[in-house]
């Protein structure tokens, strides 16, 4: 008896082996943690959900704007150029099955490249990705941390092709430097627009669930649409997730750079004097950097933060609500760590620049904030950092890595005791 | 044998495999119907046009007015802090729910949720030209926002002061601003975008400091004084008044509540409707559960 439940056991087992775990049809998931936490921001009642057919009718209304993951579309904006955007044909390289079409064009690069760790919907949520810290980006909330532009501003193409380019150090995102630059641009395009697709159902959920006339003690949930014949009032009822669309485009047409201002002499690795002022202003009140970094710079001082993309799914004493969230799909919120300065290891990019632009702007989705900048010939009443007093900062943050921690903070220097 | 024990053992692998995490399914999607909606979007945003919901224009000038009251005072607490006691103490006050003389319920937003579709007459009353731009300060000492409840006008720069002797930063995530303001200094900003509802001012350096800031395009809103009272002047008269109420720890408020001493329902922090005529005023005493925040 064991013996044929052994067998029965290896026939079935082997044929799933042989046939695999893949999922049959290509879908993008719907937000179903945003629109619960909607749910309860907005309905009046923990317990009350959507109706049915009104999930139903997000779905369709993303899927007739933006596609699906194998034929992806970018709706048109009265104005704006979104070929500039996201191309149409640079997101059908991108989406779609792994392979490559009569002329050797690669087809499915997101799928080939990024979908393990960054899911089909661009959630953070692929396969792998529970296996990693930190998380791989969750696209869909339209936040990025390393741009060179303000906050609150969409990341330049550059800035995106940079990450593609060099990876990020420290995490698990690789570089891709051997793609080709029309492939990278495909996976730009692509990133931005699942972006845009996320950022657009985020306020379909907000409408359905705080604009649209719920009634759940009475169980009356209106559909998200009526389809009818009559396309000029089709049109008007979907003018709502229109204007939705093109406010999230607006926003990612053309974002600008923040200017830098270069430093008065060219950054020395050895400049002891600029070392010093850094240090000093690393430690003081202005630039306030050790009260998150810590006294060691070791990534110590405040270690109790989370990041956007975690803390939208905590809340304060209500733990069950976090564990609902996970079990709609989030990753289970972590701590958000400040970086340990001693290691040299700069995920937004380790150049100067790079530098200038994380201190000036802020990170964006982390609790980074901007330092307050000052003019250059503004007096010292005046506080703030001069452009100068930034480069210090980041010839000190660099030199950290060689400072000798094994003394207390107040009598290690990296420079004579003059120089200070 | 051992043969058929591995085979199984891969079986077992095999057919535990698949997935790590499974989640409810997606409804499927009406293929008919997305092609009708992608065909009425064919056009794009050129063929659809922005919506006009708002039909009624207003008649004339009113005030809405009125208190809000607990039916019992809530007693104020403390929580003990660890950053900074040179300057911010051992204790910080919490601020979630603060009763008055009373029991007047301060710090509670009211603000009109109405399509405000222009900033001239008949909409906006010319008085409020002259505060369009006025700067609203916002400070903090001791470690506390001094204003703990702030609303104003998408148009007004917010100025941030420290009055402290140490660094502050100010984070307004929905405005994504987030920025250290040295002690002693400030930074100006204008929100340009508006709130549905009430949004956090948070201090990342000091993580138990919090306030609320609303920003609104129009100028209808108020927030309770400590005797819980608020007014909305001269309010477009003609138009059903949608008016939203929302507190920091029941956030819009909804369920039973007591308007003029008849019983209400409101779902969502929205009031019954109320359409005014030119001139009105109408006086709102407003009796709430003390149940509802605790």
């Amino acid at each position: 008896m064991f013996r044929n439940l052994g067998l029965l056991a290896s026939v079935v087992g082997l044929g799933v082996f042989a046939i695999g775990c893949d999922a049959p049809v290509a879908n993008f998931r719907l937000n179903r943690a945003f629109e619960r936490k909607m749910e309860i921001a907005n309905l009046g009642d923990e317990k009350a959900h959507l109706s049915t057919q009104q999930v139903q009718d997000v779905a369709e209304i993303l899927t007739a704007l933006f596609g699906t993951p194998d034929d992806p579309n970018m709706p048109a904006v009265e104005g704006v150029d979104v070929a500039k955007v996201a191309d149409p044909y640079l997101l059908k390289i991108a989406a779609g099955k792994v392979g490559s079409d009569q002329n050797g064009v690669a087809h499915g690069l997101y799928r080939e490249h990024c979908v393990h760790c960054h899911g089909i919907s661009g959630d953070g949520a692929g396969p792998t990705a529970y296996f990693l810290n930190p998380y791989p980006r969750d696209y869909r909330p339209g936040i990025y941390k390393f741009k060179s532009t303000k906050k609150g501003a969409k990341p330049t193409h550059d800035d995106l092709m940079k990450t593609l380019k060099n990876g990020i150090a420290g995490t698990a995102m690789p570089s891709f430097a051997l793609l080709d630059d029309q492939e990278l641009d495909a996976l730009a395009a692509y990133v931005r627009y699942l972006s845009i697709r996320g950022e657009v159902e985020r306020k379909i959920w907000t409408y359905a669930t705080a604009d649209l006339e719920n009634d759940p003690e009475k169980n009356e949930f209106p559909r998200l649409f009526e389809v009818t014949d009559d396309q000029d009032k089709l049109k008007e009822q979907l003018a709502p997730y229109v204007e939705m669309v093109n406010e999230v485009v607006a926003n990612w047409v053309a974002p600008e750079p923040v200017a830098i201002a270069a430093p008065k002499k060219e950054l020395q690795v050895q400049d002891v004097e600029s070392i010093a002022r850094g240090r000093a202003l690393f430690y003081g009140q202005i630039a306030n950097c050790v009260s998150c970094h810590g006294e060691s710079g070791l990534g110590d001082g405040q270690r109790d933060f989370y990041d956007d993309w975690s803390g939208e799914w905590v809340e304060k004493g209500k733990p069950q609500l976090t564990a609902e969230y996970v079990a709609l799909g989030v990753m289970p919120p972590r701590n958000l760590i400040p970086r340990n300065l001693r290691l040299g290891v700069y995920r937004g990019g380790h150049r100067p620049i790079d530098l200038y632009w994380r201190i000036t702007n802020g990170i964006e989705g982390a609790q980074m904030p901007a330092a307050p900048m000052k003019a250059a010939d503004a007096g010292p009443e005046v506080k703030g950092l001069t452009p100068s007093d930034v480069w210090d900062l980041i010839n000190y943050v660099r030199a950290m890595p060689y400072e000798a921690l094994s003394q207390p903070p107040a009598q290690q220097s990296p420079v004579a005791k003059e120089n200070l | 044998m051992k043969i058929q024990i591995t085979i199984a053992i891969l079986s077992v692998v095999a057919l535990s495999g698949c997935d790590v995490r499974k989640f409810a399914t997606d409804p499927a999607v009406n293929v008919t119907e997305v092609a009708a909606l992608r065909k009425a979007l064919g056009g794009g945003a050129a063929a659809v046009g922005p919506s006009t919901a708002e039909t009624a224009t207003p008649v004339g000038w009113a005030t809405v007015q009125g208190k809000i009251t607990l039916t019992a005072a809530v007693a104020t607490t403390t929580k003990g802090v660890d950053k900074d006691p040179q300057v911010c103490g051992t204790m910080a006050p919490v601020e979630d729910v603060v009763t008055g003389p009373g029991n007047g319920l301060k710090n509670v937003v009211v603000f009109l949720a109405n399509k405000i579709p222009s900033e001239e007459t008949p909409w906006v009353h010319p008085s409020y030209a002259a505060t369009k731009d006025t700067v609203v300060d916002f400070d903090q000492k001791k470690c506390i926002f001094l204003s703990h409840v702030l609303a104003m006008r998408t148009s007004q720069p917010l100025k941030i002061l420290n009055s402290d002797p140490i660094g502050h930063n100010t984070s307004i995530n929905f405005l994504s601003y987030n920025s250290i303001i040295p002690s002693g200094s400030s930074d100006q900003i204008v929100p340009a975008k508006a709130m549905s509802e009430p949004s956090p001012v948070t201090c990342s350096i000091h993580p138990w400091m919090q306030a609320f800031l609303f920003t609104s395009k129009h100028p209808y809103f108020a927030v309770t004084d400590e005797n819980g009272a608020f007014k909305l002047e001269n309010v477009p008269a003609g138009i059903d008044l949608e008016i939203r109420v929302w507190q920091e720890k029941s956030k819009f408020i909804s369920g039973d509540v007591k308007v003029n001493d008849a019983a209400q329902k409101w779902s969502k922090g929205r009031m019954p409707k109320m359409n005014l005529a030119d001139g009105d005023s109408k006086d709102l005493n407003i009796v709430l559960d003390v149940a509802m925040f605790q």
